[in-house]
């Protein structure tokens, strides 16, 4: 069979907890302190946790500026040494064209032989020279000495060779080249003295020079570095962005001199920091993506610093520990008064309980104990009227059985009356000194003929370092007649009973008698202090000891309990007070 | 010895009635007052030689009966009836207030035994004060 419920029982269960409202707040409530403990120590936790969040997180953003700080820094020095090493470059090799133009006549160079001579020894020198070309003021070649046979094109109408008229030196941006060569030209214009005439010398290079500069910017896994034109036009090829002459759609660079940082969204990486340094002299802009690594820097100063870090984790791992068992300490500590208080209304209750049927029953038997002595009078009467008249013994013999019955039945009431109103209710106090170890003595005295019979070994455990009390003697000692009999009664032939004396912590004397009966069940203790209750069987106990003994101690000022272990015994434990208020009520 | 002449006190006519007729029987000149005042009374006129006096009377205490008692005539020896014993008669008993106390309901032996014992008492401080007299 399956151990699991069926829907129709699910369907009930749910059912009970819909119909039965108050079953539910009940199981609620017995989880209460369960759910305390889950609020308080998310309260503390909170408190505590937040503020250590936020530091942190203060830290955090702190931390991460300054290797922003750092990284924006770091990527402006490279980018700035890059670019200053190719306005370096550029300019060297200005100069030397502006050195060789100035060194030889505009006819010179238009011999074709002539500047092959110059070429092959300028190769030498800076293997990325690919051409040079001397060019006429109306654009058009007139030599040509290069690596590859030159084309006889017409300048004219291109920008660079417009820009050197102008300038005296123009720096162009990246062409293909009609070989698949991506190079760059450098125009410059060379007067001719006297003439008043131009000519200009183009020297063709080979981009390779270029992306040296450019790859000396470190780069990471995922950055990317070019020169682009002033059109977006790509001059170096990227690692990512494309190949050469693409256009790249970037935010408007500014032309300043100097590094400029923007943050930027790029299609490939997201979120990337872009440094831009416009070349000066060329139409050429440094552009650098870099991606800001700074959460994998915090990680490896993390990996680095273990030991903090596991101190971190250490500590925060005993101030959650500590917070949970502060938690449940709180807690049970709520429980605890919650349960002791609960404990002492029901003993308050039970007490009051008590004193009140206490008093009932003294006024019963006060009001009780007159008609009581009127029956008994007249039955008295009756009695003595048939010994008067012996004439009547035909009555008498039917009659008088009647009215001794009515004199035994009001005998034992007398028993009832007396005891309820003789010993606790009905008497005054008198306060006298009192030595608590001679009451205990006397008292067992009176019981030694029945214990011996019994075999009962009674121990007495006094402490004779005791002071004497104020209270009063002869109530005292009914009490410790009550108690050591119910003792007597309880244990079986041969059994211990142990009587004690002590002083009580918060002063004042304590009495235990404790024995190895039977013990008291649960739901009879609750009882046991209530008057008329008795387990003992029929005419053997009145049921009033108990009852008589709680009054009687309550009224010196004490108090009296009693506990048991079911087949271990009973203790019967008796404070007293070191002065006897007599709060009695003598009514 | 002859019979004691004795007072009871008792509120309770039908009890008073009853311990009456048998210390009659028994061949006492008993007679019952229900009040304090008809005690006194009867004192003023008919001193007797033991009165049994209720503790609780109606509006007043059997002991100051007693002490009213004893300004007119000393000699009367007095025993208290009571429902409950209590150290406070036994502190009359002591001072010599009253001879001594009978609990109810009353076994008449018992109180037939305290009359007799009161009697002789009675007749001893009769004695005592005809000789101081004298």
């Amino acid at each position: 069979m399956s151990e699991e419920p069926t829907k129709e029982t699910r369907l009930a269960s749910a059912k009970d907890v819909f119909l039965s409202p108050i079953r539910a707040v009940r199981a609620i409530r017995s989880d209460r302190y369960k759910s305390l403990k889950v609020r308080i120590f998310f309260t503390v936790g909170t408190l505590a946790g937040v503020p250590l969040l936020i530091v942190t997180a203060v830290c955090f953003f702190w931390l991460h500026a300054i290797l922003m700080e750092d990284f924006s820094r770091n990527l402006r020095w490279q980018m700035e040494h890059s670019q200053e090493g190719l306005e370096r470059f550029l300019h060297e090799r200005t100069s030397s064209l502006r050195f060789i133009a100035a060194a030889y006549s505009y006819d010179f160079f238009a011999q074709q032989q002539s500047l092959r001579t110059i070429f092959r020894k300028r190769h030498q020198e800076f293997p990325e020279l690919m051409a040079l070309e001397v060019i006429d003021a109306q654009g058009n070649v007139a030599a040509h000495a290069g690596l590859y046979s030159g084309i006889g094109a017409h300048y004219a109408q291109h920008d660079w060779f417009i820009r050197a008229k102008v300038h005296g030196m123009a720096i162009s941006q990246v062409f293909p080249g009609e070989r698949d060569l991506q190079h760059y030209i450098v125009a410059i214009r060379q007067d001719i003295p006297g003439r008043d005439g131009f000519w200009v010398l183009r020297a063709t290079f080979d981009i390779e020079t270029l992306n040296r500069f450019i790859s000396e910017i470190e780069l990471g896994e995922q950055d990317d570095a070019f020169l682009i034109a002033g059109n977006g036009m790509l001059q170096t090829p990227p690692r990512f962005h494309g190949a050469v002459f693409d256009r790249l759609a970037l935010p408007s660079l500014s032309h300043q001199k100097g590094v400029t940082l923007v943050k930027h969204k790029d299609e490939i990486f997201g979120n990337v920091i872009l440094g831009a340094a416009k070349v000066q002299g060329t139409p050429w802009t440094l552009v650098a993506l870099m991606k800001p690594a700074t959460l994998e820097r915090i990680y490896s100063m993390l990996k680095r610093e273990i030991l903090a870090v596991y101190l971190i984790i250490v500590f925060v791992a005993i101030g959650v520990f500590m917070n949970y068992r502060t938690t449940q300490i709180v807690v049970n500590r709520i429980r605890d008064t919650e349960k002791a208080r609960a404990e002492a209304i029901a003993h308050s209750e039970h007490s009051a309980k008590l004193a009140s049927v206490g008093r009932l029953a003294a006024g019963v038997a006060h009001e009780i104990n007159n008609p009581i002595s009127i029956i008994n009078e007249n039955a008295g009467l009756i009695k003595d009227l048939f010994e008067m008249h012996p004439e009547s013994s035909g009555c008498r013999k039917e009659f008088l059985p009647l009215v001794n019955a009515i004199a035994e039945s009001v005998s034992r009431c007398r028993t009832i009356t007396h005891r309820l109103l003789g010993f606790a209710r009905r008497m005054d106090i008198s306060i006298e000194p009192v030595n608590i170890n001679a009451v205990v003595r006397e008292v067992t005295g009176f019981l030694e003929r029945e214990l011996m019979m019994r075999n009962i070994r009674l121990e007495l455990n006094l402490n004779e370092k005791m002071p004497e009390i104020e209270s009063d003697q002869g109530l005292l000692q009914q009490v410790f007649l009550n108690i050591i009999n119910n003792a007597i009664d309880a244990v079986r032939d041969g059994g211990e009973i142990v009587v004690s004396t002590m002083a009580a912590a918060e002063g004042g004397l304590k009495i235990m008698v404790r024995d190895d009966g039977e013990g008291i069940p649960k739901d009879v203790m609750k009882h046991i202090f209530e008057p008329f209750f008795t387990t003992k069987e029929k005419g053997k106990g009145t049921g009033l000891g108990l009852s008589l003994s709680y009054g009687i101690i309550r009224r010196l000022g004490g108090t009296i309990e009693a506990d048991s272990i079911l087949h271990k015994g009973t203790t019967f434990v008796i404070t007293l007070p070191l002065k006897s208020g007599g709060k009695g009520d003598g009514s | 010895m002859t019979h004691a002449r004795v007072l009871l006190v008792d509120d309770e006519v039908a009890l008073a009635q009853a311990l009456v007729r048998r210390l009659s029987i028994r061949e006492y000149r008993a007679t019952a007052v229900y009040n304090a005042a008809d005690a006194l009374d009867t004192v003023g006129r008919d001193a007797p030689d033991v009165m049994v006096i209720d503790l609780h009377l109606s509006g007043m205490l059997g002991i100051d009966l007693v002490r009213a008692v004893k300004q007119i005539d000393p000699t009367i020896a007095m025993i208290l009836l009571s429902g409950c014993g209590s150290p406070k008669t036994e502190r009359w008993i002591e001072n010599g207030d009253i001879l001594d106390f009978v609990m109810k309901p009353v076994e008449i032996e018992e109180l037939v035994q305290k009359i007799d014992r009161a009697k002789k008492e009675h007749d001893a401080r009769l004695k005592m004060k005809e000789s101081n007299r004298g």
